[in-house]
């Protein structure tokens, strides 16, 4: 045998499921042929693999889940499930500007003589932010997410996105979320 | 016949029957492996529906290196060691108990009836990674390559796993069995 012992005990899982070959599954038949203990160690995963399989699955969400996926997936932003890798930079430069418009926007609305920054389809927004250029969306989704918030509409051409608060979340604890993911969230606004 | 690969191109396309089509084919047994890490019905339902919004945002990066079932398999374990952490849970490294004893016959324990709640007992009392194996192995029938590409981990580490759960899945149904006879 050139397999050790427990390595073949290691397999016994597999070979119960059928999922062995060649010559693992050579070796393995051979230690079972010549070792009873083996052989009681599959008898006794076979019984549990077959109660597993036949245990009752219990209460799974089905067509209500179903529901709720075509309701959310309905409203996925299709930017987000799309931005290509390699326009990294395209959206790094977007952002930057966004910043530079973002604070001039924000000079003339103090003077009082202009409307500030507004992003097309943006209704009922709470937040406006830009997302750190190297951000992924995995971080981006969960600082979302950990700060109860989705996204109403963008990326803009500018690289924001604008926010709702979710029910039973705050505004200032989704702004102190958001501020808190540093390496996710670059810049975090009231929406005017 | 669509496979499941077939559906991922669509959905990559954004085409939502291929979503709910590939979602009635792989719901059940991805909440199965789920709630069997959470143990919590509602909490399990919320991770199989991020499970699922991942696949629809992520389908166009998939790139068929590995079976379909297997990528979302693993996403579905991320997802739970995710939901583990935020919760503050211990019990997500392979330190294995030192208490492997194989004296008496857990096959006579199967046998002897309430099989079902001996097993899904004895599964409760393993930690996450030693149940996550046993559970992909033998409910969802994968190999141990294929676990490790759920798991993202070696596969001498899914084998080793392996080993210690099924050392103390047998230890506990002979437990269990002491404790029907005595």
């Amino acid at each position: 045998m050139t397999l050790p012992r427990d390595e073949i005990e290691a397999l016994l899982p597999f070979y119960v499921n059928g999922t062995l070959e060649g010559e693992e599954l050579a070796e393995v038949e051979a230690a079972i042929d010549n070792d009873a203990a083996l052989a009681a160690d599959v008898a006794t995963l076979r019984a549990i693999r077959t109660t597993m399989q036949e245990a009752d699955t219990g209460f799974s969400p089905g067509e209500m889940g179903l529901a709720r996926l075509m309701r959310d997936v309905e409203t996925e932003p299709v930017q987000l499930q799309r931005a290509p890798r390699g326009r990294i930079w395209q959206i790094a430069a977007a952002v930057l500007l966004a910043v530079v418009i973002g604070q001039g926007a924000l000079m003339l609305g103090q003077s009082g003589s202009g409307p500030g920054y507004e992003l097309a389809g943006g209704a009922s927004a709470d937040l406006v932010i830009t997302v750190v250029p190297n951000a992924t969306e995995e971080q981006l989704r969960n600082a979302l997410l950990d700060a109860g918030v989705e996204i109403t509409a963008g990326p803009s051409a500018l690289g924001l996105y604008e926010l709702a608060v979710l029910d039973g979340v705050t505004l200032e604890e989704a702004i102190g979320s958001l501020a808190a993911a540093t390496g996710v969230i670059d810049t975090v606004e009231q929406a005017e | 016949m669509t496979t499941h690969s077939d559906l991922i191109a669509r959905i990559a396309q954004q085409d939502r029957t291929a979503l709910a089509e590939l979602y009635r084919a792989l719901e059940k047994p991805v909440y199965r492996f789920i709630q069997s890490r959470l143990n919590d019905p509602f909490e399990s339902s919320d991770i199989l529906h991020d499970v699922f919004i991942e696949v629809w945002r992520s389908a166009s990066r998939f790139e068929g290196r590995s079976k379909v079932q297997t990528w979302i398999f693993g996403i579905a374990y991320r997802k739970v060691i995710d939901r583990h952490r935020k919760a503050g849970r211990t019990d997500l490294t392979d330190e294995t108990p030192d208490l492997v004893d194989d004296s008496a016959n857990p096959e006579a324990c199967l046998a002897a009836g309430q099989e079902a709640e001996h097993v899904q007992h004895c599964l409760g009392t393993l930690s996450d990674e030693h149940r996550s194996a046993i559970s992909l192995a033998f409910w969802q029938d994968m190999s141990y390559r294929e676990i490790a590409e759920v798991a993202k981990t070696a596969e001498g580490t899914i084998k080793t796993r392996i080993f210690h759960a099924k050392k103390l899945l047998m230890r506990c149904l002979s437990g269990r069995l002491e404790g029907v006879v005595s």
